[in-house]
């Protein structure tokens, strides 16, 4: 069920109505059902996957949590007669028993996804043939989900859930399934299970976000996409001004089409009362690369940095490295050791989290390695910046967000070539094809886009700088909570019409899926 | 100072690296998609004087080898739209054209006598045991037609008590 | 509270009055552009009071003028034909026809038994947009749609048309609330001549047999006719092209025979009609042009009027004075098509 068919318009308001409707301490369990129904229609192999996720994570949690337990009674019990290296023993056994359960968990759910996604990735180094294994829809998303609940557990930092059914609930939220937000426990299990009754304003609140995210999907985003196939149908005939016009292109596509698609989710779950954690902050007002992905894709970078890059950055095996290239090679050696480790493997995993191929993982290292480089050279501007006081002027920050954007847009190439060779061609090309006058004259308007397209793109782009823009301090829906209902009833009408009348939907359209929903 | 050409340099190496390895591989991706559009334009041709008729094909290129057509040629519009559906009556069988961005190419070429035959060697009359042993045994049977579908054409026999009795090359 | 109210109705109401006319503006308008599409809703403002209906394809609607029938014998006629139109589609337009009038004949055009299924999209929704909501309208969709078609675009038109809104033109705004009459009773006059100069030749077929469901539903068209009794006569219009095959022929021949209905062929009635290739056609004897539309009409007139003895409605003055009026906007664009006709031979096109 695509976000943007009627059925799933449907399912939503039919669960909204039940959910309301049942008593109030059985909301969750109504939000479950609903979350069966929906995995269920795409097809029940795909839930097995999901339930033995849910089972295994379940009980190697309880394990965990047992573990704890224990000790806590053990320590009480025999609080007096434990020596202090006994009750240290005491401990560290029950720590390397905890270890082996979430260890376990990890390698068993990490294995499946690995299985499933990356096979054909390990098949292209030997001489067999791909196989053709179906993925079950959001198994990135929920495996992640439930993996980043079992390190929490068994880092104390939440406590394991007693209820298996909570805790399915939990992995199976079924507006955040095909493309996150990834959440945490600490910040769902109060939200997912309390009684929310229902509220006018949190009801319109909901509406509104959720126009607004198909507004960009279905305007700006799958009219984007026409353009690109044609480009993408054909790289040997779309070079220099149409490779850069592809790159823009996508780079308004991938925008529109996830914080839309984000901004939809959020906005059902707001119907029922649920807060889901943001995943976006203006991204492109970010003045750097590091900066950009603290505020795109939120909910996943703070997923790598919490679980990957901290483990391996602050671990005792990379510390004592670390001591040694200091001492043996160079102090700069050595300080940069464990970053320079973290950071590349947790760009190399989020490139192979993204797609099982190889030009998601050369686009992770090149989004590392850039942002190393950009961390070493921060000497030098800083230097540079002491003699012209360059930061006080806006022309400044504006170059800087442009720089940032140019770099994402030319990193993303990589996204949506799918093939390494191409994408390197046709970003050399930009500036080897001289045919941007014949393009921007004429030929931007064959590749299945008309002026009023482009008209309509560029509008949409402006809109949705402005709705950024305006949203840097109090997010624009709790600005516009404050004006007149006559002026917020107009906003969301026009938004409504703009989708009924320009969206990109119906004969005449081909359909077209999130794009986030590969992943 | 040293530092930064370092990264520089590795930067360099990378890329390079990417390159080259991305270069072999283009290559090979390049020659299969060539490989796959020669199919997919052509499928079965009918020959004819020394002419190959191809579905899909500019009807101009065809008409100036093979000159008029005796049989003459007539304009079908559809019926309230601009659709236009052109016919070329030549001796022994008809090409029948239609537009494709403007362009007039061929829609369907029909065997009208016994007098012409596939480049395969198959002419109207002739039993459905030779289409099959001239064509192979992969075909789609329906509505009395045998079909082999090659590309985005189709060649169909429709067979009447074990004979041939119409050929038609065409569109999908 | 009362604001609350006032609240939620506006909330409700004004997103479907801006929809409605939102639909109204973005559905083509059929009018100066492909007139063929109006044909269907027109006959809904049209006097509902005739003896005979015409039903079937551009075979009826552009080859047998009403009006003739009118002035020749006092005959009232009118022709619900639609491009393309399929032989279910003929039957539920008949069904729908039926609510509002009963003729006492109904002339069914038989070249639609050749198609078996609906060639595109555009020729349904010229067909069935234009048809009032009912269930013949539901069912001839159902029966109707095409692969990528869906029921929820017939009821919504706007989910279809919304991506015209690049190619709105000032039509659309004109014609948005109201559309000037395009037929005259169903006849779409056409004026030129493109004689026949080639006799296309005939391509082998690989099967002449009608498919079952079209024999279902001309069942369910002689059903449907016997049961109010009304007289069904079928008919093939006179042209060159498509051709009409021997096989076909014989077929509707066995059906009529069976069925005891009046089957005129006037493929090969040229003569009897008095239609001359080289000038009563304007598009090399696929259709005819006005001059060959009265012939046929002088013809058909004449043994409808004949067989079944229908009344000559001249006399009575209500009924004159409703056709006088559709006589004298014939007239006048006739006046008018040919004299644009004529300009565009003197300026050389066509």
């Amino acid at each position: 069920m695509l976000f943007t068919s009627v059925s799933f318009v449907i399912f939503v308001a039919a669960v909204l109505l039940m959910y309301y409707i049942v008593p109030k301490k059985w909301q969750w369990i109504m939000l479950l059902c609903a979350n069966v129904c929906f995995y269920l229609q795409a097809g029940v192999r795909g839930a097995i996957f999901m339930i033995a996720t849910i089972i295994s994570t379940y009980f190697c949690s309880r394990m965990i949590e047992k573990a704890f337990d224990r000790q806590k009674l053990a320590m009480e019990k025999l609080k007096d007669l434990m020596t202090k290296e006994q009750k240290k023993a005491y401990k560290a056994k029950t720590k390397k028993n905890q270890r082996m359960w979430m260890v376990l968990c990890i390698l068993f759910n990490f294995g499946i996804l690995a299985v499933l996604k990356y096979t054909n990735l390990f098949i292209s180094f030997t001489s067999l043939k791909p196989v053709n294994f179906i993925l079950p829809m959001g198994i990135s998303f929920y495996t992640f989900q439930s993996m980043g609940y079992i390190i929490d557990v068994y880092r104390g930092v939440t406590e394991a859930e007693n209820n298996i059914f909570k805790f399915a609930l939990f992995v199976s939220f079924f507006p955040q399934l095909m493309q996150g937000p990834i959440s945490r426990w600490k910040d769902l299990k109060e939200t997912l299970f309390e009684e929310h009754s229902f509220s006018w304003e949190r009801f319109e609140s909901g509406i509104q976000r959720i126009i607004w995210g198909y507004f960009k999907k279905m305007v700006i985003a799958d009219r984007a996409a026409i353009g690109l196939a044609t480009i993408t149908s054909d790289f040997s005939k779309y070079t220099g001004a149409y490779a850069f016009l592809g790159m823009l292109i996508y780079a308004v596509e991938l925008y529109a089409d996830f914080t839309g698609g984000i901004d939809i989710t959020i906005g059902i779950a707001e119907l029922f009362g649920i807060r889901l954690p943001e995943n976006f902050r203006q991204p492109f007002f970010s003045k750097s690369l590091a900066e950009y992905w603290r505020r795109w894709h939120i909910t996943l970078c703070a997923w790598f940095k919490d679980y990957v890059f901290y483990p391996i950055s602050m671990s005792k095996k990379m510390n004592k490295a670390s001591k040694w290239l200091k001492k043996h090679v160079s102090t700069g050696i050595g300080q940069r050791f464990p970053i320079y480790t973290a950071t590349i493997v947790v760009w190399f995993v989020t490139g192979m989290w993204h797609g099982a191929s190889w030009n998601f993982i050369v686009w992770g290292l090149l989004n590392g390695i850039i942002m190393l480089a950009s961390q070493e050279l921060e000497p030098v501007y800083a230097k540079v910046d002491g003699k012209l006081h360059l930061k006080k002027y806006t022309a400044y920050k504006v170059f800087e967000i442009i720089r940032t954007t140019a770099i994402v847009c030319v990193l993303q190439m990589l996204d949506y070539h799918r093939n390494i060779a191409d994408a390197f061609r046709q970003f050399i090309s930009m500036f080897t094809t001289a045919n941007y006058a014949s393009v921007f004259g004429s030929g931007m308007f064959n590749i299945g886009l008309s002026l009023p397209d482009y008209i309509l793109l560029l509008a949409g782009v402006i809109i949705m700088y402005i709705v950024s823009f305006a949203g840097r301090e109090e997010s624009v829906r709790e600005r516009l909570s404050k004006k007149s209902f006559a002026l917020r009833f107009t906003i969301f009408l026009a938004l409504f019409l703009g989708i009924a009348v320009f969206g990109v939907y119906g004969i005449g359209y081909e359909s077209s899926q999130f794009i986030y929903n590969q992943f | 100072m040293r530092k930064r050409s370092l990264i520089a340099a590795g930067l360099m190496i990378l890329c390079v690296g990417l390159t080259a390895c991305g270069g072999s591989k283009g290559t090979d991706n390049g020659s299969t998609t060539q490989q796959q559009s020669q199919n997919t334009s052509t499928g079965y041709v009918f020959t004819t004087n020394g002419v190959n008729i191809a579905i899909d094909e500019k009807v101009e290129d065809i008409t100036s080898k093979l000159g008029t057509p005796k049989g003459g040629y007539y304009e079908a519009k559809s019926c309230a739209f601009d659709g236009m559906d052109k016919f070329w009556y030549y001796d022994s069988f008809t090409l029948q054209g239609y537009q494709k961005n403007g362009v007039d190419v061929v829609y369907s070429v029909t065997f009208m006598d016994d007098t012409v035959k596939t480049k395969e060697g198959i002419k109207i009359g002739d039993s459905k045991d030779k289409v099959t042993s001239a064509y192979g045994s992969s075909y789609k049977e329906e509505n009395g037609q045998i079909k082999y579908e090659s590309g985005n054409m189709v060649l169909s026999f429709a067979i009447k008590d074990n004979a041939v009795t119409s050929i038609v090359y065409s569109v999908k | 509270m009362g604001k609350k109210i006032i609240r939620v109705i506006a909330v409700v109401l004004i997103p479907v009055v801006c929809l409605y006319l939102l639909t109204l503006l973005l559905t083509p308008k059929y009018v100066n552009d492909i007139p063929e599409g109006s044909m269907i809703a027109e006959y809904y403002k049209s006097e509902k009071n005739n003896d005979v209906l015409i039903l079937g394809d551009c075979e009826v609607y552009e080859n047998i003028s009403t009006v003739k029938m009118w002035e020749e014998y006092g005959i009232t006629s009118y022709i619900r034909g639609s491009s393309e139109q399929l032989i279910w589609q003929s039957y539920y337009l008949l069904e729908d026809t039926l609510k509002h009038e009963t003729p006492k004949v109904v002339v069914l055009s038989m070249l639609a038994m050749s198609e078996a299924d609906a060639k595109s999209e555009a020729y349904n929704r010229m067909t069935l947009d234009g048809m009032r909501w009912s269930k013949s309208k539901w069912n001839s969709i159902k029966e109707s749609m095409t692969e990528k078609e869906t029921m929820g675009s017939y009821i919504f038109p706007l989910l279809r048309y919304h991506s015209r809104w690049s190619e709105l033109s000032s039509d659309d705004i004109k014609y948005m609330f109201n559309k000037p009459k395009v037929t005259s009773n169903g006849y779409l006059m056409q004026v030129g001549v493109r004689p026949v100069t080639t006799v296309p030749k005939v391509s082998p077929l690989a099967n002449y047999t009608f498919s079952d469901r079209n024999y279902e539903y001309l069942d369910k068209i002689k059903d449907l006719c016997n049961e109010k009794g009304i007289k069904l006569v079928l008919i093939k219009a006179p042209s060159i092209f498509p051709h009409w095959y021997d096989e076909w022929e014989s077929q509707i021949q066995d059906y009529a025979n069976e069925n005891n209905l009046l089957y005129l062929n006037m493929v090969d009635k040229a003569d009897e009609i008095g239609l001359d290739y080289t000038t009563d056609t304007f598009d090399y004897g696929q259709h005819l042009n006005v001059d060959g539309a009265e012939k046929t009409a002088v013809y058909l007139g004449n043994i409808l009027k004949d067989q079944y003895r229908l009344t000559d409605h001249r006399g009575e003055s209500e009924t004159a004075s409703q056709w006088n009026k559709i006589v004298s906007d014939y007239n006048s664009l006739k006046t008018k098509k040919q004299e644009a006709w004529n300009n565009s031979l003197n300026g050389g096109s066509q």
